[in-house]
């Protein structure tokens, strides 16, 4: 414990303090200029910080990412059109259930998405099972395409038959579009979902509503999407991705579209019907093109490199907002314990022996897992659980501060303790908080990723670097750039605030020869 | 230094009592409390609910709920039987080591833990020596060759690997050993996960049991490896400028005798201290690790634990890690004053 505990050196603040007469500000950042390795890494952090910030714009003007992409899986449905689904006989089973993703396409405008909401109403259900359920999640920044899934998972689907899904891909305006599903056991079935879509003027990107129905009979599907909070949409498209992929299905399966929209070109089979695979999700990684993703998209289609942008906005701001909070804690409560000492001080070292002696990163996870915070929450319990060591870093400099002359001096002049604090102690701590910050946001960040990583940090679909690694294992074979690049740009973004921190540490260090 | 080791004991009771507190409270601050995911089973009838909650005395205060699940609840007739009799608890609490049940295995903590120690252990030792079989040495030859391509390479490479995500080390080491680079039989060259399979009846070979070890080991251990060559160099960056060390070379002998013998072994004394902070690393880095490289460890157990809700699991590992935690700390501080005697007198 002695030894973990050392007490920070006094330092010798010689004569160079007052060399041509600069301040100690001044001769770190004199001293800063001649440091090139730490002068890239704050430009290299600066780029990273800017293009966070820019994402938006960067995501629409530079990148200019359309996600017009053909996936061979879509096929395209006339308005109006019926496509059939003929299942081998063999497999007339009953449905089991009724997936319904829908991911609106890109737009022009904002980015911010203050509600997305559905809801699934079912009619008629006459089977003992019945029940509807749906998950509204919201797929994130950069999201490609607004489709319509459904899905059938309950049952495993055999190879071997040929036609198994439907698909119906159309952009839509914006506005409002139903879209009803009919199915039955001959080519009139009865309806089995009606989807209607509201795309709000003033829609963006980037909703999943994910329904799914479950029985047999009449039910109505209802997804009402988005109620965006964003800029102006003057225009913009969405799609509609309509899949049906059951075997279980009703040996039949019509979809109608009930708007006239554009549709564009259109592919089908011999009989009329969409030739899809099954699999909408498990292709959408595509790799890095310079013509279209820079960085290729991940599994459900969206750009990597836009996503990485974003997720460096929830990272970098995470860790910084909580690196400020502890900071502040940490200082506050070391300038106290140092600056009276007795019994204050000794309540503090108690507290800090405490809970240095318990494995933080556990202690966190288990807060964040049990509580379950939202990213406010999860700063703030980031910023309460990391004050202990700079607390202590401020504290031993108080103490020493305290004993120089100036502080003596001042005392017996008569300047009141919070005068002595904030003007003669603060200022001389600065040193100490510049360096403590610098590394304690790379610190946090490395902790964020890694919580973010386990599933309990930032959850997604918000994006951050490190949970944009959760699913990482399963893209070894299919699209190792997602395993790559959030790693990195958490690896050299970390680094470069080390490097920060140990370059401003010898700027400020005037007792240093070099 | 019986007395020492007794001091320091006796000083890690508060602390202990402290983090059994503390965990209890985390655990009723979360939504909904302990008991939440056991009442909302759909199977329960809502009499079954009201018997439950009784049985579990959730509605009583919490500083009585506390001191159940610290001393057990044998010693109140709080529960009745079917025939409205009162009758003892069954519950022998934490510090008889009763942890109860886990709430998804429904079989007691305390054998869950013990089946899962065993993976835990083999990891966790086979990381800290690869860091300090490693880290040791090079922070050695890095003091010794101080200014030399190898000594900057080293710290250079050390601050990397603190900078690197420990989870992206270990998918990308996958990725490289277990993906891309093909073995003799077509797959990867190493398995990307899990221990080496073991049944009482069949041992696999070392060499298997090691190529399942290695990856997760390096993960796990990295951090403590950068930790210790960094730290070890500036030891005997300290310890040469002592003077016992100007005596050894006035007395003549070779600089391979005063940098390996005199220097090293003092420039050793300090790392004694680190075994403390080494286990924390350790078992923090453990859930990580263990949850990529599908290793089935405690770090795996308590993820799982954690998804689940299951809260018996979550109150033990939070007092599982700190117990060994400070532990950790006192030995190593008791080792630190075994060897420097300067400690202990202090």
């Amino acid at each position: 414990m002695a030894a973990r505990s050392r007490v920070i050196k006094l330092k010798d603040q010689g004569d160079e303090k007052y060399y041509e007469g600069l301040s100690l500000l001044q001769l770190a950042l004199r001293r800063l200029r001649r440091d090139t390795l730490t002068l890239i890494a704050m430009a290299v952090m600066l780029i990273l910080i800017s293009l966070a910030i820019l994402a938006p714009v960067i995501e629409q003007n530079i990148l200019n990412v359309s996600y017009s992409r053909t996936d061979p899986n879509n096929a395209f449905l006339p308005p109006g059109g019926t496509a059939r689904l003929v299942y081998l006989p063999d497999h007339r089973y009953r449905s089991q259930g009724l997936n319904v993703v829908v991911m609106l396409d890109r737009g022009a405008g904002g980015r911010e998405i203050s509600e997305a909401h559905a809801e699934v109403q079912a009619r008629q259900l006459t089977a003992k099972e019945g029940m509807a359920n749906m998950l509204v999640a919201h797929a994130s920044f950069g999201t490609p395409s607004f489709s319509v899934f459904l899905d059938d998972q309950k049952r495993p689907l055999a190879a071997r038959v040929g036609v198994n899904s439907i698909s119906n891909l159309l952009e839509v305006p914006v506005g409002k579009h139903t879209l009803t599903f009919r199915r039955g056991t001959s080519i009139e079935g009865e309806v089995l979902a009606t989807l209607d879509v509201e795309i709000a003027p003033e829609t963006l990107t980037t909703a999943v509503l994910f329904g799914r129905l479950e029985g047999e009979g009449e039910a109505a599907l209802r997804a009402k999407a988005f109620s965006v909070n964003s800029r102006d949409l003057a225009e913009g498209t969405a799609r509609l991705h309509v899949i049906h992929t059951s075997l279980s299905a009703p040996r039949a399966v019509n979809v109608r579209i009930l708007d006239r929209v554009r549709i564009p070109e259109i592919q089908f089979g011999e009989d009329g019907s969409a030739v899809v695979e099954r699999g909408l999700f498990t292709t959408g990684i595509s790799a890095m093109d310079a013509r279209t993703h820079v960085l290729g998209t991940d599994d459900l289609g969206r750009d990597h490199l836009a996503r990485l942008l974003y997720a460096g906005q929830v990272s970098l701001s995470i860790a910084f907002a909580a690196a400020i909070i502890s900071i502040l804690i940490g200082v506050t409560v070391g300038i106290i314990a140092g600056f009276y000492g007795g019994l204050i001080d000794d309540v503090v070292n108690l507290t800090i022996a405490t809970i240095s002696s318990l494995p933080t990163l556990v202690i966190l996870l288990i807060l964040v897992a049990l509580l379950n915070p939202g990213p406010e929450v999860l700063v703030l319990v980031l910023g309460l659980l990391g004050w202990f060591g700079v607390c202590r870093l401020v504290r031993g400099e108080t103490l020493s501060i305290r004993a120089r002359e100036y502080i003596v001096s001042a005392r017996a002049i008569g300047a009141p303790v919070s005068r002595i604090m904030f003007v003669h102690v603060l200022p001389n701590l600065l040193s100490v908080v510049i360096v403590a910050l610098a590394l304690d946001i790379g610190n946090l960040i490395l902790v964020e990723s890694a919580l973010s990583f386990l599933g309990f940090g930032i959850k997604p679909p918000a994006a951050s670097w490190g949970n944009m690694l959760s699913n990482a294992q399963t893209f070894f074979t299919k699209g190792v750039h997602l395993v790559i690049f959030p790693g990195l740009m958490i690896s050299v973004t970390v680094l470069c605030l080390y490097i920060i921190g140990d370059g401003l540490r010898d700027a400020f260090d005037p007792t240093l020869k070099r | 230094m019986a007395k020492y080791i007794a001091r320091r004991l006796i000083q890690a009771i508060p602390t202990l009592f402290l983090v059994t507190v503390l965990s209890f409270m985390i655990i009723s601050l979360a939504p909904g409390g302990p008991t939440a995911s056991l009442l909302l089973n759909p199977s329960l009838t809502p009499q079954d609910r009201v018997r439950i909650a009784e049985q579990l005395g959730v509605n009583d205060p919490w500083p009585l709920q506390y001191l159940r699940w610290l001393i057990g609840d044998d010693w109140e007739w709080r529960i009745r039987d079917n025939s409205g009799e009162p009758k003892p608890g069954n519950r022998l609490g934490i510090l008889r080591l009763d942890f109860g049940y886990s709430f998804v295995a429904n079989r007691r903590v305390l054998d869950l833990f013990g089946e899962r120690l065993g993976a835990t252990l083999e990891l966790g030792i086979a990381a800290l020596l690869f860091a300090l079989c490693l880290g040791v040495p090079i922070g050695i030859l890095s003091a010794v060759m101080r200014g030399s391509l190898f000594d900057n390479s080293m710290r250079v490479l050390a601050v990397i690997i603190n900078a690197v995500p420990n989870f992206w080390l270990g998918l990308m080491l996958i990725l490289l050993f277990g993906v891309i680079i093909k073995g003799p039989d077509g797959k990867g060259l190493l398995p990307m996960g899990s221990r080496c399979p073991t049944t009482l009846a069949t041992c696999p070979p070392l060499h298997e049991r090691l190529n399942h070890l290695l990856l997760p080991m390096i993960v796990l251990g990295g951090g403590g490896l950068a930790g210790y060559s960094r730290y070890l160099r500036a030891s005997m960056l300290d310890v040469i400028g002592q003077d016992y060390i100007r005596t050894a070379r006035a007395k003549g002998l070779t600089d391979r005798a005063v940098w390996f013998v005199h220097g090293a072994r003092n420039a050793l004394i300090p790392l004694a201290t680190f075994l403390g902070p080494a286990i924390a690393g350790v078992w923090g880095g453990a859930f990580v690790t263990e949850q990529i490289f599908s290793w089935p460890g405690i770090g795996r157990l308590t993820l799982q634990s954690l998804t689940a809700l299951d809260y018996p699991m979550i109150m033990a590992v939070t007092v599982f890690s700190a117990v060994a935690t400070i532990l950790g700390f006192i030995i190593s501080d008791v080792l630190y004053a075994l060897i420097d005697p300067r400690i202990r007198f202090n």
